[in-house]
């Protein structure tokens, strides 16, 4: 029966999957990736032969894999301590986020989960409210919840370009967002 | 304030406001940890707006901000990296400077100021004013100590 001794040959086995030797060294910290990554790296082993170089900056949004799921839960733990922060947090006088602030910047956040547009940080900010800052480098993006209810996007390249708009929390507004700074930064 | 505790620099002792800035004059202020990002970047979220305090390199040393405070970070800006002018599309012109406001115990305490139409408002409606001015900011800022924790 020869042809049935090759077609188990040819067929995968489920008992011996192909061998994949993973290099679990620390990889070297490169500048130009964002932080999370290199957090991300001690988490979960990366082959290296399959690493691909740092991706453009448009696509630094993008996360919809395993990656997303750890940076997505190291959002939602800092945006949990932010109802911790007390007055002057930021060694002066700044106001602590407060509920309604809290609860936009929440809303932001699940807005881009659902897009699959994970933000890099959430921050307080020192004029009351919470900042979701979407990118640093080389061009800022982010989402500002103010303690007084506004929400401000917001777009700066460094030099000329420097945008400010007020905008809402729903997914609609944030896949707006998305699509503006994207254009801002291809520009 | 620890009077005992300030360096001789920043006593005033008498000494005049020194209206004169540097164009590259050096300003420092006290930073938190929670506001930078990856790499030591200040984000914009750290500024405050239409007015701030900091101190003028002339009168006094980097440290001196955290003087108090030793655990917090030290940022700094140059006097020409603050934008002059803003406008918006529907709004006034707001115009920035930084001014000398010596303290008894702090001679180098100066005030980046906003000011629309010639005058200091107490507050700016305009969130998207706010925003951008931090945002023309925050690039130019440079971390020269971090905050330990």
């Amino acid at each position: 029966m020869p042809n049935l001794i090759q077609a188990a040959w040819d067929r995968p086995s489920r008992l011996s999957p192909p061998r994949v030797i993973e290099d679990q060294r620390p990889l070297p910290r490169d500048r130009s990736v964002p932080r999370f990554q290199h957090e991300l790296a001690a988490v979960i082993p990366i082959r290296r032969a399959t690493q691909s170089p740092p991706r453009p900056w448009g696509d630094q949004l993008e996360l919809r894999d395993q990656a997303g799921s750890v940076r997505r839960i190291r959002l939602e733990s800092q945006l949990k301590k932010l109802s911790e922060v007390a007055r002057g947090w930021d060694t002066y006088s700044a106001d602590p986020p407060n509920p309604l602030a809290l609860r936009k910047a929440r809303e932001v956040l699940a807005a881009s989960v659902k897009l699959g547009s994970l933000p890099d940080r959430i921050v307080p900010s020192v004029e009351g409210g919470v900042a979701v800052v979407f990118a640093v480098r080389p061009h800022y993006a982010a989402i500002e919840c103010f303690n007084e209810g506004d929400v401000i996007a917001s777009f700066a390249d460094g030099g000329s370009r420097n945008d400010a708009w007020e905008t809402g929390v729903k997914p609609i507004d944030i896949r707006s967002f998305l699509g503006r700074v994207r254009g801002l930064a291809h520009r | 304030m620890h009077t005992a505790n300030v360096p001789e620099r920043l006593r005033r002792q008498g000494r005049p406001v020194d209206p004169h800035f540097h164009p590259t004059e050096r300003l420092f202020l006290r930073v938190a940890q929670a506001n930078l990002a990856a790499d030591g970047i200040l984000l914009p979220a750290a500024i405050r707006f239409p007015d701030f305090s900091v101190n003028r390199e002339k009168y006094s040393e980097p440290h001196d901000v955290i003087l108090f405070d030793p655990t917090a970070g030290i940022a700094c800006f140059k006097v020409e990296d603050i934008p002059s002018d803003l406008s918006s599309e529907h709004g006034p012109c707001h115009q920035f400077l930084v001014e000398h406001v010596p303290e008894d115990d702090n001679y180098a305490h100066s005030e980046v100021r906003t000011y629309r139409g010639g005058e200091r408002p107490s507050r700016v409606k305009s969130k998207t004013m706010k925003t951008r001015f931090r945002n023309a900011l925050f690039s130019k800022i440079k971390i020269l100590k971090e905050p330990l924790g």
